[in-house]
């Protein structure tokens, strides 16, 4: 991979441990969840009910009075997760809910990651110099993770451990 | 907020009902009016589908039809704050345009000082889009039978269907415009694919209100639209065919005018959907999907403090 004259160098497993990513993942969204306490408890105890385990959870910043939730579940488990969300989707009012089981995610692990601005930093540019586009981004104290098409995991699986492992 | 008109999505063109079969969609639009301006102004703030395109007054649908149902209706129209949320796709033949037209028009009749029907208003939505199958549903909700003659409309609403059957609609990442769709079909058909579409949408419009769901693949087949249009998008001519087989689908179709394709299913949800999908990103394209019902209601007008409303909406209208 060819870098800038200004980039910062791959760190090795100094601070990166492992690159790994999981296909059996898939995303859900619900549009236009009106902006009151309760909604979110009613969704996800609602799937906690039907032992769909959810990760990810991003709500988008509230725009006239509504926000979109999205989430992942696991694909394999989809099936039961469309049915409780379509549920609520109703029950709340929202304006509808959509479902895209072609992404996958991509998980750069090591300790303290997050903390290491240049590592966020050298994940998003090595995914843009592959030409990949992140869906969504989520980060804890020793991972960073990011969702991107199906299609695209292999390739940024192999351009992150270039980056951080080789 | 004075009132807030709620519009389903839409899908039409279904299968052998070329312009004809069309039902919503429970996937919506909310309009909300936030204020009364002098006549002729407007502002508008959409949210979600179309945020950077939908904002300009000029030529935006809403505010045409709007203004448009203002004149046929006679009545002194007021200008507008609006604020639209939209989650219809644009461009993806689910009826936004319609659900605009739907829109603008109870806009204006919620201005009368007895508002119509919406029964009432539907020769004038209809004209102004051009044909019936997506504002008749999108206004009345349900399936619908249209027929227009370009003065004159009938319809029939069917009833619903048993709840464990829905609607997935799979909505990929390319556009395709309904005049690009129109221009692609042939002047003439054949009296035999003309035979053969008649055959199927009468026995879709039969099957449908009598309850007999296992004809639906077979009646929503169809010769005279869909394989023209399916040139028209990545993956359009092998999707039909590659979701038909999956076990039970209970029928599929071109939604609209493209992209999107919509299939009944009655279990297997997961498998239909994916089967669309999958079919996309094989040839490159992204696509989400929606499992959605057939919503029976249609667009709704909710007034947020009805008394108060009716009284601003007179205030303005008098110029007080």
């Amino acid at each position: 991979m060819s870098k800038a004259a200004d980039e910062p160098k791959a760190f090795g497993g100094q601070t990166v441990d492992s690159v790994t990513c999981d296909h059996n993942v898939a995303k859900v969204a619900i549009l236009g969840v009106p902006d009151v306490p309760g909604i979110a408890a009613r969704l996800f105890s609602r799937l906690a009910e039907r032992d769909v385990k959810v990760g990810m959870i991003i709500q988008s910043i509230m725009r006239g009075g509504v926000n979109d939730i999205a989430f992942l579940v696991r694909r394999d488990i989809l099936g039961k997760a469309i049915e409780a969300c379509r549920e609520v989707a109703k029950e709340i009012g929202s304006q509808g809910v959509t479902f895209d089981a072609e992404i996958g995610r991509v998980t750069v692990t090591g300790p303290g990651v997050s903390e290491r601005p240049e590592v966020p930093y050298q994940v998003f540019s090595t995914l843009a110099q592959e030409g990949i586009n992140i869906d969504m981004i989520s980060s804890t104290n020793e991972s960073i993770t990011c969702v991107v098409e199906s299609s695209d995991v292999e390739r940024a699986v192999e351009a992150l451990r270039r980056c951080f492992l080789s | 907020m004075i009132l807030r008109v709620k519009v389903p999505a839409s899908s039409a063109n279904l299968g052998s009902g070329f312009d004809t079969l069309g039902m919503a969609l429970s996937l919506y639009n909310f309009y909300d009016l936030l204020s009364l301006l002098p006549s002729g102004s407007y502002e508008i703030e959409v949210i979600g589908e179309g945020e950077h395109e939908l904002e300009d007054p000029i030529g935006n649908l809403l505010i045409k039809s709007y203004e448009r149902a203002a004149g046929e209706l006679g009545i002194e129209a007021p200008g507008l704050k609006l604020r639209c949320l939209n989650a219809i796709p644009l461009r993806r033949g689910l009826g936004s345009s319609s659900s605009a037209v739907v829109g603008g028009v109870l806009l204006a009749n919620a201005m009368r000082d007895n508002p119509l029907d919406k029964d009432e208003l539907l020769a004038l939505m209809v004209a102004i889009e051009g044909h019936p199958d997506n504002v008749v549903p999108s206004c009345l909700g349900g399936m619908v039978v249209s027929s227009w003659d370009g003065r004159e409309l009938r319809y029939v609403k069917l009833p619903s269907p048993p709840r464990d059957i829905v609607v997935v609609v799979a909505v990929p990442n390319v556009e395709v415009s309904t005049s690009e769709a129109r221009q692609a079909l042939p002047e003439q058909v054949s009296l035999s694919d003309a035979i053969f579409n008649v055959s199927r949408v009468a026995l879709l419009a039969a099957s449908w209100a009598t309850g007999q769901w296992d004809h639906l693949p077979w009646a929503m087949e169809d010769r005279l639209h869909q394989q023209f249009r399916a040139r028209l998008f990545p993956g359009g001519e092998e999707i039909l065919e590659r979701v038909r087989s999956v076990p039970g689908c209970l029928g599929v179709a071109i939604s609209g005018s493209g992209p999107s394709v919509m299939a009944f299913a009655r279990g297997n949800v997961q498998e239909v959907a994916e089967a669309a999908c999958r079919t996309f990103m094989e040839k490159g394209v992204r696509s989400r999907f929606f499992v959605l019902d057939i919503d029976e209601n249609g667009a709704v007008v909710e007034y947020t403090e009805p008394s108060l409303d009716k009284e601003e909406i007179q205030h303005v209208k008098s110029g007080r």
